[in-house]
């Protein structure tokens, strides 16, 4: 009886010894798998923010401007553009969220900061396809490019663009992807953001008119410009959050006053160099203009229409071949 | 039977122990690799990054000479003074920006452009760090106002861009 009792005390014992490592073994296991997909996910998150930083250096500087290019991604991805005021120049911020089918949470990666990129989207993108347009911002020298964007997914229905035929000669000329241009809301697919350029009514998402963009929804109004016949800035205002719109506006003026600081110094060296002495006269209008710049990059709404009469003055006094800009 | 019940559990404590401290060598192993891979990754994205910025940094704002009569021509005066703008040294992401002339000089005989040598120096460092990594350059046409030219016009001369990524260590 006694040597009964022992082996049954001994195998139990062994059991509940193997039960207990083998569950601590396992335990721990799956605690570290699942540490680990959220570190892969994390990177790979971080890793697609830093490509498509990059991915966006080409449609900077003049190179892509103005043509409607794509990007696409392998898996569902959400693109969080954040654009940060603070600072010299301000930054843009990208971070990714990649809609990964391991694991039930997808993780935002790292962002990816950048000081001379200006993104003007939604604050997040979402899909497989995304539609880029770039545009050069000339103020009357250029201060940067524009980066427009929006998802494949998400479509636009311009209305009424009988006042806009640059707009709606872009449209029909297949740079907007899925933008379709009608002559009234009820044409629009019902899903669609109706972007309306005349005649507003109450299915309008977004009203344009008068240099503004007014976005009912979000309830909040934009100024955009049309020095020079540039559309630019009223792309980006139609295609971006008002937010992110007013911050980058703002990051332009930051880096605006600095460029003025660059051209006064170039216009002083240049008059005491000897010749190209008519460059020196700009030095009024440039103060002006860096005034004007500091207070648009300083205010709560800004409105870049107020820059447009030191912006055009600049530009008549800019001597052809003796140019300071 | 008290003996060889200690002698099993002894077993396959000991067992346990060399499997942990397996699967233990096993992850150390797996890290190194990953995070080695990690940080290939990043160098490479940056390389990328450095590669398409020479290309285009001539067209940027602060380099570019007049963007409607020569997109890639570099406005030699603005980056004279660009150089002393405290505030663009973070701009790029660069430990190493420089514009050169083009000519027969070696690296070392190369003379810093100021405002008194223009017409006789060589490089100008926009931001010149000491350790840098691998350069990327990019040809360029230089561009100044030149009074010596039948009394005064622009010289363009070949020049190059020279920059290198910031160290990741660094960022």
């Amino acid at each position: 009886m006694k040597k009964k009792n022992k082996r049954g005390y001994e195998n139990s014992f062994a059991w509940i010894f193997a039960i207990i490592a083998g569950a601590t073994i396992i335990f721990l296991a799956i605690y570290a798998i699942s540490n680990f997909i959220g570190m892969f996910k994390t990177l790979r998150g971080s890793e697609s923010a830093l490509e498509i930083g990059t991915l966006l250096t080409p449609f900077e500087n003049s190179i892509e401007e103005g043509k409607l290019n794509i990007i696409k991604t392998r898996e569902e991805t959400e693109i969080y553009n954040d654009c940060v005021e603070s600072g010299e120049f301000g930054t843009q911020k990208i971070s990714v969220k990649v809609n990964s089918k391991i694991g039930k949470e997808n993780i935002k990666g790292v962002p990816s900061g950048f000081k001379n990129r200006y993104l003007f989207s939604d604050d997040v993108l979402k899909g497989k396809e995304f539609y880029v347009l770039s545009k050069p911002f000339d103020f009357p020298f250029k201060i940067g490019d524009l980066i427009i964007s929006w998802s494949k997914d998400k479509k636009y229905c311009f209305v009424d663009l009988r006042n806009y035929q640059d707009v709606k000669k872009d449209v029909e000329g297949g740079n907007f992807g899925n933008v379709v241009n009608t002559t009234s809301t009820r044409a629009c697919d019902e899903e669609s953001i109706k972007v309306c350029f005349a005649n507003p009514n109450n299915d309008c998402n977004i009203i344009v008119g008068n240099n503004k963009v007014m976005h009912k929804e979000k309830n909040k109004e934009v100024f955009y410009t049309l020095f020079d016949e540039d559309l630019g800035l009223m792309y980006a205002a139609i295609f971006s959050d008002p937010e992110i719109y007013n911050c980058q506006i703002k990051r332009l003026a930051k880096r605006a006053v600095l460029l003025e600081k660059l051209y006064e110094q170039k216009a002083s060296l240049s008059k005491s160099l000897g010749g190209c002495e008519s460059i020196g006269y700009l030095g009024g209008e440039l103060n002006e203009y860096e005034l004007t710049m500091g207070e648009i990059a300083t205010s709560e709404n800004p409105n870049i229409n107020n820059a447009n009469m030191v912006v055009s003055s600049l530009e008549e006094k800019n001597v052809q071949n003796c140019e300071l800009y | 039977m008290e003996k060889k019940a200690q002698l099993k559990i002894q077993q396959m404590a000991f067992v346990l122990v060399a499997l942990v401290i397996f699967m233990g060598m096993v992850g150390i192993i797996f890290f190194s690799v990953y995070v080695s891979d990690i940080r290939k990754d990043a160098s490479e994205l940056r390389d990328k990054e450095a590669r398409e910025l020479v290309r285009k940094i001539s067209s940027s704002p602060e380099f570019v000479f007049s963007a409607q009569s020569c997109v890639s021509c570099v406005d030699f005066i603005k980056v004279l003074k660009l150089k002393d703008l405290a505030e663009y040294k973070n701009f790029w992401k660069l430990d190493y920006l420089i514009v050169e002339r083009i000519n027969n000089k070696s690296s070392s005989e190369l003379i810093e452009c100021t405002l008194t040598n223009i017409d006789n120096c060589d490089k100008i460092s926009v931001i010149g760090k000491e350790n840098f990594g691998s350069a990327k350059s990019s040809f360029v046409t230089l561009v100044r106002w030149d009074e010596s030219l039948g009394g005064g016009n622009y010289r363009y001369e070949l020049g190059r861009i020279k920059v290198s990524e910031i160290d990741i260590k660094n960022d």
